[in-house]
């Protein structure tokens, strides 16, 4: 018979091993998430400067003319910023602070590109089509991830639609405002406001398509190879 | 992905991470353990020593090595052969070949021996292979018993190396070989051989702690005076080579190893065959370790009772936890996909490269990493300490870590629910 004796050194060893490991994969982990929410921010950023130098040109609308009005770039990195944000909240869960913050500019931001394409479209006569999308994410919406998919295909395909989601418990009184503005309450999600009309529940691709204006009917060439959303007030790139 | 859509649906909640964490640590925890007593003693540096040399100038001891039978009629004459060529000699070396109601042509074959100074030849009727092993230990006469099942060939050198490893260490009363598969020509096979030589450096590692608990049927080799102390072979849920060697170790007895002993096995060529021997393994595994749960948590036994046992189990049911997550998810998504095309149609997907910002760069992806790195450290010195050649792309190793986790939940599941439902699993 023998005993048999324990090595508690390498009990500990193992351990100190195992838990570097992790204590490794872990700082990995969060400093490329840091750089993601630079890129976010550096995006915000771009985003915001490019709000001002829009307002700042449609300010100075009575000495340019509408074709100098250039919002082609906002579009794209509206776009951007949205997908990444996506992901992040998808990889961090949503209940990440730093996320749940960019996510609150973003919506924000889009708020602005919205009043300001109204506006824009009402001086030089070409309004863009606008789609207010309110969903929700917390588990309470099952139809909300379908009308995802017909939205993103509606942008993808009509590039003259300009599509702002917005989650409903996002907790932000401007969007907060605009669910009270069109009537958007919790159990009534996925809802869809486009032109004059509110829509509320799961909507077909079909329905959608039915209410856009003629001349956006055709889905241009185009459309499917760039992400980017432009309005025809845009004359130069 | 994309941010109208709704992203929460993906697995995150808290309960199943902190799951998936505590299994990752566990895992790399008994990875680096293991590691770690491989090295301690040395295993790698110190190649063992060859048995000639002529420092151990002990006189040999008589062997004998049963062959238990049951319709090998393929394989059997040429297991034999092979134990004939063992480099040991003739006068010492005594061969058992027991047919266990073969109902092929095994006893035909078997027949061929008859007469042969070192074999003798034994029949009986059909009762398992417990039942052939404990006829042929009965007239056992030798201080050294070992088995050979019949679908397995020795190396030549095998006995004489785990002999040298019974003469330098009194206290082990039983030797483990380096099981490898024979010839792998087949997916499962390269799959097998891949895990055999991983096997060969665990089992290294494990007989360093003391905490092997399994002494295979192909070719382990003990103290014929071990019999006597604790019995004989008993059904044991058809892993006779299972419950001996955790009887062994509840008696408190050193079970060695011998790294450069080879013993080639025919592994089973089939996704079926490999499923059925495996089920019966793991049944085994379940039902013998309940059977010798006071091995688990003890101290007395060492390794063994605090980490490896309780870790071999828990990754059983970790495994199985695993394959549902992923068969979950896979199945989350192939849903996602059919509610996108019913939504908006067939859409080309978009094949451009992402940005580095979409690679998944959760701390999880770099520790399964690590986990994965370091089983192709252990396997890249299994093959060394197996005595394979280097290559360059090993498929056997590929395929491994590709398939083996997702084929080992088959009949971790089956197992798992024989057991539960008390239902028996069959030897072939």
């Amino acid at each position: 018979m023998t005993a048999h004796p324990l090595n508690w050194q390498r009990y500990l060893l193992a351990l100190v091993i195992t838990g570097s490991v992790f204590w490794l994969a872990i700082s990995i982990s969060n400093r490329i998430h840091n750089e993601r929410v630079k890129e976010i921010q550096s995006i915000e950023n771009n985003i915001s400067m490019n709000i001002l130098s829009l307002e700042t040109q449609f300010d100075l609308l009575a000495e340019v003319s509408c074709d100098e009005i250039d919002n082609t770039i906002l579009s794209k990195e509206l776009n951007s910023l949205a997908e990444r944000l996506g992901y992040m909240e998808q990889q961090r869960g949503k209940d990440d602070t730093e996320v749940e913050r960019l996510k609150e500019y973003y919506s924000l931001m889009q708020i602005k590109d919205y009043l300001l394409m109204k506006k824009i479209g009402k001086e030089c006569g070409d309004e863009p089509v606008s789609i207010l999308y309110f969903y929700s994410n917390e588990g309470d919406c099952p139809d909300c991830e379908k009308e995802g998919y017909v939205l993103t295909y509606l942008r993808e395909n009509y590039p003259g639609v300009r599509v702002y989601a917005f989650d409903y418990h996002i907790g932000l009184s401007a969007v907060s405002t605009f669910t009270s503005m069109y009537n958007v309450t919790e159990n009534l999600l996925p809802s869809v406001v486009i032109g004059k009309k509110t829509l509320y529940g799961f909507q077909e691709k079909e329905t959608l398509e039915s209410l856009l204006p003629e001349s956006l009917k055709k889905p241009s060439e185009e459309s499917t190879t760039e992400a980017g959303v432009s309005t025809k007030t845009s004359a130069k790139k | 992905m994309h941010p109208y859509s709704d992203s929460s649906l993906f697995v995150t909640s808290a309960f199943l991470t902190y799951v998936t964490y505590t299994v990752l640590f566990v895992s790399l925890y008994v990875e680096v353990f293991y590691t770690l007593s491989f090295f301690e003693k040395g295993s790698l540096r110190r190649p063992e020593e060859p048995p000639e040399n002529p420092r151990h100038p002990k006189p040999l001891p008589d062997v004998t090595i049963l062959v238990p039978c049951w319709n090998e009629e393929t394989t059997v004459e040429k297991t034999v052969h092979s134990l004939l060529s063992l480099n040991y000699p003739k006068k010492k070396l005594f061969l058992f070949l027991i047919n266990d109601g073969s109902t092929d042509k095994t006893w035909d074959i078997m027949k061929k021996f008859e007469g042969h100074p070192q074999i003798r030849l034994f029949q009986k009727e059909n009762g398992g292979k417990h039942t052939a092993l404990n006829l042929g230990l009965e007239h056992v006469q030798t201080e050294i018993v070992g088995s050979l099942d019949a679908d397995s060939f020795v190396h030549p050198e095998a006995l004489l190396r785990m002999i040298d490893t019974f003469q330098k260490d009194k206290d082990v009363m039983a030797v483990t070989p380096a099981m490898k598969i024979y010839r792998p020509d087949s997916l499962m096979r390269l799959i097998q051989h891949a895990e055999y030589l991983l096997g060969v450096f665990l089992r290294k590692a494990g007989a360093n702690m003391n905490a092997l608990y399994v002494t295979p049927g192909p070719f382990s080799l003990f103290r014929t005076i071990i019999f006597e102390k604790i019995g004989n072979y008993k059904n044991a849920h058809l892993t006779e080579d299972m419950e001996f060697a955790m009887r062994m170790q509840h008696n408190g007895y050193r079970i060695g190893n011998r790294s450069d002993a080879y013993v080639y096995t025919v592994g089973p060529k089939t996704l079926k065959a490999l499923y059925k021997q495996r089920l019966r393994w793991t049944y085994g595994f379940i039902n013998n370790a309940r059977d010798y749960r006071t091995l688990f948590f003890n101290p007395k036994h060492g390794d063994l009772g605090i980490l490896i046992m309780p870790t071999a189990m828990f990754f059983l049911f970790a495994a199985i936890f695993f394959s549902g997550i992923a068969l979950f998810t896979w199945g989350k998504d192939i849903w996602k996909g059919v509610e996108q095309l019913r939504a908006v149609g067939f859409q080309f997907p978009d094949f451009s490269l992402p940005t580095w910002f979409f690679f998944n760069t959760d701390a999880i992806i770099f520790i399964t990493a690590a986990v994965l790195a370091l089983t192709l450290g252990i396997l890249v010195i299994g093959k060394k300490i197996g005595g394979e050649e280097p290559r360059i792309i090993w498929w056997d190793t590929l395929s491994f870590l590709l398939l083996y986790g997702a084929i080992a939940t088959l009949w971790n599941i089956a197992a798992v629910y024989k057991t539960l439902t008390s239902k028996k699993v069959f030897w072939r």
